[in-house]
């Protein structure tokens, strides 16, 4: 076997490739041998070829800040992302590069799965570096067609009109790029902003036809193609808008950022809440907060973990919530608190929030509106009245009580009185105690339930997530510093399982070994706090 | 005036990172240059530290006699060069590779005196100029107080790290030795070697060879 080809055969993702993918990749090879502070390419640059570090280290720069190292057996996965043209990358040490055409690749993407696979998750590892991949979600990401990801109508214009024209119809729309169209809505040109200071560059006049200012061929990939392709003209092109056509017809521009936010979770997570606080339109808001779910279903995917999806969900539909009480305009004198798991920055599937509205009268729009988002809420008139007579399971859910809109005032005082309910009743704690696990949410519903009657108990009575809270009883000496940090593992990987099956819709499955593991942790658990309470 | 070797000149005049170099090496049907034949030729251009792999050439030729006794030694057997071409077809190419460039090799003597007799024969005149990365090797060994014979060329495959594969391999020998002087190069420069000195002590022979 030749030797470069036996070598790359057993690392990945080239291990992926059958010896005649191999043999055609090599093909188009060039190896380079880079000296210390040689640099491989620079920003912006047009990237044709991808790198695979033989020998050496390679860093990544933006600007003048080393951003990651490649190092021996690496490939450089910028060159595959659109990220490339953002950062420069320098031999730290004499480095030995096989550097490979892209255009080769891509042709091997297209025939071999498996390797297509795999690199997409190891690019979208650096590029999320966030986040963890598993290798079937990554895949539906980027084979969706690029079509879903167009946002807007494309502004366009027939060849003829004057640049001047060209530039006001840019600033009317907001937009980055304007596609010049043939009769039949065929792109044959694309004026940029790139473009435009281009031909103030070279003294064109303003008065000029588009025509002079306009890049053709036009770069393009078709409505239906996967994300992939159009990441690879993004890149092989080094392009910032391309052109989306149905048919050969113009059906949208998307941008590098369209790019970026569509295929980054967090960028989905940003997007949706600037759109939340953008919003003008109660409807405009009941559609935005429609996408929640889809979000939370997204961000498991992805690899997030149960307390980061919990943070980044309840972070979004707090805003939500305020921004419809703020709609609204609901009287200042009422006081709205979320209960419950979602009080605790928590979150199920489907999103489930509950809330309480302390106020004299029912607010019948506010009603309405939570009624259609499918809220749980009730209303309070009476604090006293409305504690005093509270059964033992829903004085639990106020235990999560946290505060979202209104009246700080009446807050604290339900906040003092439940406080002081929890101290004249400490048998409550023992419903749980003597409680025997059936299903898997009874082991998680248990240690939640302990942990939040102790911390209450303890002083803590702020709406906390669970491992939160297990974290301070830890720092208290309350319980076991080993116990806590097994009790606060064993927690959130039932309740990630637990948020798993809800979105698959299925039972919920663990091994049976870690199962067993955390049972016999929440045991010891009930024995501790058995003895404690005497 | 244009000189014949007129691009020669220039290449040697360049620096080392500019230079054009051509990697070879052949497999033949024994030793005796008169008597035995080329029955394959490997050629990857470089230049400077850069291997052009994608621009290799590599072909098996039909020789007028074959020799079995070679076969043990390249794997080549007469039924795959029945459809081979002559040498006769393909010299323009080799020609086109090889000329104005520096010809890089091991034992490259041996490659040359084939080549040369073999355009000879054909009656055709080429130019032939080269550096040996065995000599080149024992020079860098000598100039860094740690003399060594080189015998092999297995010696500096494991001596760089270079992957390895099946040697007496037309390609996969040229491939081995661009691989290798890719890293000598690198070592030359620091030595602050000029192409013209690279040239001297590429063909230079030293205490063991």
């Amino acid at each position: 076997m030749f030797p470069p080809i036996q070598y790359l055969s057993k690392i990945k993702p080239f291990s992926f490739l059958s010896d005649s993918e191999l043999t055609e990749l090599i093909e188009s090879m060039e190896i380079s041998l880079y000296r210390k502070d040689e640099i491989i390419f620079k920003p912006k640059e047009e990237i044709s070829k991808f790198y695979f570090i033989r020998e050496g280290k390679v860093g990544l720069f933006y600007g003048s800040e080393l951003m990651w190292i490649v190092e021996k057996d690496e490939i450089i996965e910028t060159t595959f992302s659109t990220t490339a043209i953002e950062f420069t990358a320098k031999a730290l040490e004499d480095s030995i590069i096989f550097e490979f055409e892209i255009a080769i690749l891509k042709k091997i993407l297209q025939k071999n799965v498996l390797f297509k696979e795999f690199l997409e998750k190891l690019i979208s590892g650096k590029f999320l570096s966030l986040l963890k991949l598993t290798r079937m979600d990554i895949i539906d990401i980027y084979e969706r067609p690029i079509g879903m990801m167009i946002s807007r109508a494309p502004i366009f214009c027939f060849k003829g009109k004057t640049i001047k024209e060209v530039i006001e119809l840019m600033n009317e729309n907001d937009v980055g790029s304007i596609v010049v169209v043939d009769p039949e809505n065929k792109p044959i040109g694309i004026v940029t902003h790139s473009d435009l200071l281009k031909i103030i560059g070279r003294g064109i006049a303003l008065t000029e036809s588009v025509e002079k200012a306009m890049s053709y061929p036009v770069i393009k990939v078709n409505f239906n193609a996967p994300i992939l392709e159009a990441y690879l003209k993004f890149l092989s092109y080094g392009i910032n808008h391309l052109v989306v056509v149905d048919n050969e017809r113009l059906a949208g521009v998307i941008s590098i950022k369209d790019l970026i936010y569509n295929i980054e979770p967090p960028g989905h997570f940003l997007k949706l809440k600037k759109e939340v606080l953008k919003s003008k339109s109660l409807e405009e808001i009941k559609k935005l907060s429609q996408q929640v779910n889809l979000l939370i279903k997204n961000a498991l995917e992805y690899g997030f973990s149960y307390p980061a999806i919990s943070r980044l969900i309840s972070t979004i539909f707090d805003t939500i919530l305020k921004k419809i009480f703020t709609t609204l305009e609901v009287d200042s004198n009422t006081t709205i608190i979320t209960t419950g798991i979602y009080g605790r920055r928590e979150i199920d599937f489907p999103l489930k929030i509950n809330l309480l509205i302390i106020n004299e009268e029912e607010d019948k729009r506010l009603s309405n509106i939570l009624f259609d988002l499918n809220i749980q809420f009730e209303y309070c008139k009476s604090i006293n009245q409305f504690l005093d007579n509270l059964q033992n399971i829903k004085l639990l859910n106020l235990l999560d009580a946290r505060y979202i809109f209104g009246n700080r005032i009446n807050y604290v005082k339900f906040k003092d009185h439940v406080k002081e309910m929890v101290r004249q009743k400490p048998h409550l704690i023992k419903i749980f105690i003597d409680k025997d696990f059936e299903e898997l949410e009874d082991v998680s519903e248990m240690i939640s339930n302990i942990t939040k009657v102790l911390s209450y108990i303890h002083g803590d009575i702020s709406a906390r997530p669970i491992w939160e809270r297990l974290d301070f009883l830890k720092s208290r000496n309350i319980i076991d510093g080993e116990l806590a940090n097994d009790l606060i593992e064993g927690y959130i990987t039932l309740r990630t399982i637990e948020l798993s099956a809800k979105i698959n819709n299925e039972k919920p499955s663990i091994d049976r070994i870690v199962y067993k593991k955390i049972v016999k942790r929440a045991m010891e658990y009930k024995s501790c706090i058995r003895k404690m309470i005497g | 005036m244009y000189k014949k070797n007129d691009r020669l000149e220039r290449n040697i005049e360049s620096d080392i990172e500019k230079a054009e170099f051509s990697v070879i090496d052949l497999e033949t049907t024994g030793l005796d240059v008169k008597r035995d034949d080329i029955i394959s030729i490997a050629i990857i251009p470089m230049t400077g530290l850069k291997i052009h792999f994608k621009k290799y050439y590599y072909t098996l030729i039909r020789p007028s006699k074959f020799s079995e006794k070679s076969i043990k030694i390249h794997g080549i057997c007469p039924g795959d060069l029945n459809q081979a071409p002559r040498f006769e077809e393909i010299y323009e190419k080799i020609m086109e590779m090889l000329n104005n460039k520096i010809i890089v090799g091991f034992n490259v003597d041996f490659d040359i005196a084939f080549l040369r007799e073999k355009f000879k024969k054909i009656e055709k005149k080429i130019d032939l100029n080269y550096v040996d990365i065995k000599k080149i090797e024992s020079w860098i060994l000598i100039r860094r107080g740690t003399p060594k014979p080189i015998i092999e060329l297995s010696d500096l495959i494991s001596r760089y790290g270079i992957e390895e594969g099946a040697q007496h391999n037309a390609l996969v020998d040229a491939y081995t030795i661009a691989r290798i002087f890719q890293n000598q190069l690198k070592t030359l420069l620091t030595f602050n070697i000029k192409l013209n000195d690279l040239l001297k002590l590429g063909r230079k022979n030293d205490f063991f060879n």
